[in-house]
């Protein structure tokens, strides 16, 4: 194979990476389909056969009409369209000069395409697809330009032939570097042809051109400062409506639809046991509160926004038994949040974000790490209870069946009856309603299971089990065509009996209603795959589920069933899943097998990727580089500095003991035996020899001032961190002693008992900071400024110790 | 050490600083990784394509004198002295210039391309090109290029190597009337023998020229040197003849005007070729040009290397102004007057002009007291060279 059909190869390889990278960005496979296959076309009739070899007034004209239409595109679209118009421009381009003789500087105009395609993709797209076809596209890439820059050097430096049209007398023979053009009478060049070894050294250093590339590459990735927060370009929860995924809605008016499973991953939540900091072991599967849904209007259900907060239990003090949540949640079209309830947390807690929504308002696409505290887990799984710690107004108001008075009875459920909800009054007159089925059904099983209608938990427990159990319903994500002139889940029950998880879950709401239970419908994320790699466990959009949480009047709740450190006066909600088939553990289907381990792998890999090169921002580049270089040049500067101490000392010492005199002559001697060593030692060992002279100058001072350094901590930086520690707070291993007084402080500005001394950790922490790095020496002042500063610590957090620690958590 | 961002390379580092800016404006991770894989191979190709040229060693040989319209080959070596770092895709650019070249000066490079020089090797390649003027050319300084790997940028590494060649004027035929003075002036009427190089007396050494005897090789003296040395003999017996070349040309010659003195010189080119061609002649050449030149001598490969060389670096001399053509005249006389002095009565002179002073004009308006006349030719270049010399491809000089 020739040189100029390597060439031409490697350019249209390279042209397809780039269509296939700006396709896989955009999440079209049309484009990388067109791309391979004009590349294919283009590579074997204009190339390999000379076919279709397109002149250049025919490809100007064809890239003219190619920007006319791709600048009306423009027009016509909005702002984010306009990105992807301009990528079609480059395609359309591109295949334009895939179709024209490959000189060299055709070959750069395709390279230059194919690079500015690359670009592209990575303005609008984040994939972790796009890292791994970037490391292809370089090799090819780099393969491409330095066979195009081999092909053309060899073309310029070339055999001439005879002149072409020879108009011109040939006076000199010779030429320059011209590209050869046939048109001007010019000699025709034959490109040299390299030896067949060339080719094999040429591709083992563009390997290691492509390796070098990456480091350096990945060295300047880092280290580029940055200046804000990274952004995702994705909303990858922006779904369609025919694939699963939590939608904030529950529609159930869309019949004869098949719903697609949908792979991707929404969140990570890792677990963490609040009281030792470990892992906390649960592998079993959760449910994660997204939405709650009260009102139900012939089919559809209407989430109630920000209803959480009405059941998070905040307290000074947190029960035993937190778990603490660590969510990372994806970009989302919806700002929610999703979490195992109940929710616990103190006022003071920062770990534990308390506004996490308002918190990132306005930055729905940008990922929330999110830590919040739950009791939820109890006796190795998740408890079916939540209890109501606050009473929000609508939510109350929308509870058909609740009677707290004579009021609310007669007005508010009159009105919701009005708008045509589902109250009890006008549920409870099955011939009336248009859900006479579900009432009859709803009766019909809690007389076959012979319970007392009063035992709310055990209804609930019999119409879910009915529904579940029974085979009498089936679930499918083929959504079978409803009657239209019916309520679909009056459907549901009385026809088809096929549904997804929000029919049952409908279903089982309306009849827990209709037996007289206040019910609600739950959306959000049910079983969840664990990774092993990563410990945690990874939720998926194909995980999106809906459920139904019972009310249970605070009189009505078992004594087994309540968790220990809350309170249930207000009641509590009973979580029930209705849908068949739906509680299997997916955590055990994607713990073995190669292809599970590899899934894991690709997951961690994944979150890799979105943690450490999408997300990395100015505050992740700050902890993990730039803090840990000043610490270590801090630590060069000061190292040095002592040393030149230590030589002063010594010098001064010797001059004293034998003179000036004496020490210059010390000096001679040692240079002269030195360099007498030293001329007789072979030449490569010459300078080992002097690294370990260096060595047993430099290991006694760098011994010395270690143990000072260490001697300089010890002084009032640890004490500092022995009382916080007494109160509860350790210095993480990646905190920085400025971080981690700053923690302190925070938490002590907190507390309105231990403000005055929140500015203490600082100022001890500035003190030690100019001890350690800077050399300094404290002045009686700042000595006796520091030691009133931890002295009024020890006060404060030896009194607030207990709750400044449990705040910490 | 010239360093130069190509074309392609500026191009580049434009799309590179955009990508930077929208990586900055924007707070896209992705622009920035793209932008640091490509500064990787951009540094790469900086810190490579400055690091190959340096060390390396470059020769050239040329062939000593060649022939105006002859290919010139040119050998270029290139030496890889590192231990590790192969040279790749290196170019050596080789500069040629015309010296003393006042009608038509122009300077030329030549290439040769080392696609691959691995470490401790030494790699040959060549450049050809054909120098269809005559004169001395003077080559270099070679110039070791690099672009590798990606041909962003390209350093340039100079190196000294001076040398020069000669390029004879182009060479004819003789004429069979050429031919024929030749035998009419052989002198004496002894038998005809087989005359060789025994009978010659040695006249020293030169290096071998294409042509040349084995049996003339020296190896003593091949040996000590190196290179081929070859003996040079000289004929007792002798055959003259005279030329003198008569150039002269006004300040803006026209195309036709520079051909009939190229045409002239070919002419006398020739003329001298077939003289020392031949055994036992003594050769006298006159040049009357920008400046004067009489050289003489038995036939030897020697002679006509000088003879030549001097005919292929001759300039025509300026006449526009009076006292510029009565120098000329002068000169011209003083020619003449030097060549009679020399060459036996009746040794034929051919005088060879580019017609743009009558050459028999000036042998009449000259004392030419001791040879006869009649032996005196003029031969008009543009006009009637063709009966003495034919050209390459027919061209007669007419």
């Amino acid at each position: 194979m020739t040189l100029h059909r390597l060439t031409q190869i490697s350019l249209a390889i390279v042209a397809v990476l780039g269509t296939v990278l700006l396709g896989s960005a955009q999440g079209s496979y049309a484009l990388p389909l067109l791309a391979i296959v004009s590349a294919a076309a283009a590579v074997y009739w204009t190339d390999i056969r000379g076919r279709i070899r397109l002149n250049g007034g025919v490809a100007n004209l064809a890239a003219l009409i190619a920007v006319a239409v791709s600048v009306s595109e423009v027009i016509r679209a909005d702002a984010s369209e306009q990105l992807v118009a301009i990528a079609n421009l480059l395609i359309y381009l591109q295949t334009i000069l895939l179709f024209q003789e490959k000189t060299v500087r055709v070959g750069w105009q395709l390279l230059s395409l194919s690079l500015l395609q690359v670009i592209v993709a990575a303005a609008i797209g984040d994939s972790i697809f796009f890292g791994a076809l970037a490391m292809v596209y370089l090799l090819c890439g780099l393969s491409a330009v330095s066979l195009l820059c081999c092909y053309g050097e060899s073309l310029a430096h070339g055999a001439p032939l005879a002149p072409v049209g020879a108009k011109r007398k040939l006076v000199w023979g010779f030429h320059g570097d011209r590209s050869p053009s046939p048109e001007n009478g010019d000699a025709v060049r034959v490109p040299v042809e390299p030896p067949k070894q060339f080719y094999g050294g040429l591709a083992r250093s563009l390997a290691a051109l492509a390796a070098g590339s990456l480091i350096v590459g990945g060295l300047l990735f880092v280290v580029v400062p940055r200046y804000g927060e990274a952004k995702l370009m994705t909303e990858s929860s922006q779904q369609s409506a025919s694939v699963t995924g939590f939608s904030g809605q529950v529609d159930l008016n869309i019949s004869s639809r098949r719903i697609f499973e949908n792979n991707e991953i929404v969140m990570r939540l890792r677990l963490v046991d609040d009281a030792t900091g470990l892992d906390f072991a649960y592998y079993r599967d959760v449910y994660l509160r997204g939405a709650i849904a009260y009102k139900y209007d012939n089919g559809n259900w209407r989430h109630v926004q920000n209803e959480e907060y009405g059941e998070w239990s905040r307290r000074q003090e947190l029960p035993p038994g937190v778990v603490r949540q660590i969510i990372e949640i994806e970009p989302m079209r919806h700002e929610r949040l999703f979490s195992a309830y109940p929710v616990v947390t103190t006022y003071g807690d920062r770990r534990i974000l308390t506004a996490p929504l308002r918190r990132h308002q306005g930055r729905q696409e940008s990922r929330m790490v999110l830590q919040i505290g739950t009791t939820a887990f109890y006796l190795g799984e998740q408890h079916a209870l939540t209890p109501c710690y606050e009473t929000p107004a609508q939510s109350w108001s929308d509870l058909p069946g609740r009677r707290t008075s004579p009021d609310e009875d007669a007005g508010i459920v009159g009105e919701e009856s009005g708008r045509g909800d589902v109250g009890v009054e006008n549920i409870a007159k099955p011939a009336a309603g248009p859900l006479a089925g579900v009432i009859a059904f709803a009766k019909r099983a809690v007389a076959e299971a012979e319970i007392d209608p009063s035992d709310r938990i055990g209804v609930a427990r019999a119409l879910e089990e009915r529904l579940k159990l029974s085979g009498e319903f089936g679930y499918t994500l083929a959504l079978p065509q409803r009657n239209a002139r019916k309520d679909p889940i009056e459907d549901f029950v009385t026809e088809h009996r096929q549904g997804n998880c929000e029919f049952f879950a409908s279903a089982l709401a309306l009849m827990l209603r209709s037996q007289g239970i206040p019910a609600r419908i739950v959306s959000g994320y049910h079983s969840a795959d664990w990774n092993p790699l990563g410990g945690y466990l990874q939720v998926r959009q194909l995980h999106a589920h809906a459920w139904v949480e019972a009310y249970l009047e605070p009189d009505q709740i078992p004594d087994a069933m309540k968790l220990p450190g809350h309170e249930y006066k207000n009641g509590a909600w009973l979580r029930l899943d209705p849908t068949p088939n739906d509680d299997a553990s997916a955590l055990s289907d994607g713990n073995f097998g190669f292809w599970a381990r590899m899934k894991n792998l690709f997951d961690h890999v994944d979150l890799l990727w979105r943690n450490y090169i999408v997300g990395f921002d100015r505050e992740r580049q700050e902890r993990l580089i730039y803090s840990p270089i000043e610490d270590t040049v801090g630590q060069t500067r000061w190292g040095i500095a002592q040393m030149g101490k230590l030589l002063a000392t010594a010098l001064r010492a010797s001059v004293d003991a034998i003179g000036w005199v004496g020490v210059a002559a010390c000096i001679v001697v040692a240079w002269l035996a030195g360099n007498g060593l030293a001329r007789r030692w072979p030449a490569r060992l010459r300078l080992p020899w002097l690294a370990r002279l260096g060595g047993w100058f430099a290991l006694p001072l760098w011994r010395r001032s270690r143990a000072n350094r260490i001697a300089r901590r010890v002084a009032f930086y640890e004490r500092f961190e022995r009382i916080a520690a007494r109160a509860g707070f350790r210095r993480e291993p990646q905190q920085t002693p400025l971080e981690f007084a700053q923690t302190v402080g925070g938490q002590l500005f907190d507390m309105p008992e231990s403000r005055v001394a929140a500015r203490a950790p600082r100022q001890v922490v500035e003190a030690f900071y100019r001890v350690r790095y800077g050399g300094h020496t404290l002045a009686e002042e700042e000595a006796a400024a520091v030691e009133l500063a931890l002295v009024e610590l020890e006060r404060v957090l030896s009194w607030g110790g207990t709750r400044a620690a449990s705040g910490r958590r | 050490m010239p360093f130069f961002i190509t074309r392609e390379g500026f191009a580049y580092l434009f799309i590179l600083a955009f990508v930077l800016a929208v990586a900055t404006l924007r707070d896209i991770n992705l622009m920035y990784a793209v932008a640091g894989l490509m500064i990787g191979p951009f540094l790469f190709n900086v810190a490579l394509a400055a690091a190959i040229p340096r060390g390396l060693r470059v020769r050239r040989q040329l062939p000593a004198t060649l022939e105006a319209g002859e290919t010139l080959t040119v050998h270029l070596s290139l030496a890889n002295p590192r231990r590790r770092l192969a040279a790749w895709l290196v170019v050596v650019a080789d500069t040629l210039e015309r010296h003393r070249a006042p009608l038509r000066p122009r300077r030329v490079t030549a290439t040769a391309w080392f696609p691959h020089v691995p470490p401790g090797i030494t790699r040959h390649s060549r450049y050809r090109g054909r120098l269809t003027e005559r004169g001395r050319y003077r080559l270099g300084p070679l110039r070791v290029t690099c672009r590798f790997p990606l041909g962003l940028v390209r350093r340039t590494v100079t190196v000294k190597a001076p040398g020069d060649v000669v390029v004879y004027p182009r060479l004819g035929e003789l004429t069979e009337k050429a031919k024929a003075l030749w035998r009419q002036t052989a002198r004496g009427d002894r038998p005809a023998r087989r005359r060789g190089r025994a009978e010659a007396e040695f006249h020293g050494l030169r290096d071998w020229q294409r042509g040349d005897s084995r049996r003339w090789i020296h190896w003593r003296s091949t040996a000590r040197r190196g290179e081929i040395v070859v003996r040079e003999f000289e004929q007792h017996e002798h055959r003259d003849l005279a030329i003198v070349l008569d150039l002269a040309a006004t300040g803006s010659p026209s195309p036709r005007q520079v051909d009939g003195v190229e045409r002239a010189v070919s002419i006398a080119a020739t003329l001298v070729a077939g003289a020392c061609a031949e055994p036992a002649a003594r050769v006298i050449l006159a040049i009357v040009g920008e400046r004067e030149t009489l050289l003489s001598g038995a036939s030897s490969a020697k002679l006509r290397h000088e003879m030549l060389a001097a005919l292929a670096e001759v300039e025509a001399a300026r006449i526009d102004e009076p006292s510029a053509a009565r120098k000329h005249a002068a000169s011209r006389a003083a020619a003449f007057d030097g060549v009679s002095h020399i060459v036996r009565p009746d040794t034929p002179v051919l005088v060879v002009s580019a017609n743009v002073s009558d050459g028999r004009e000036a042998i009449g308006g000259t004392d030419l007291d001791r040879v006869s006349a009649a032996n005196w030719i003029a031969i008009d270049a543009t006009k009637d060279g063709a009966e003495y010399v034919v050209l390459e491809n027919g061209d007669s000089g007419k």
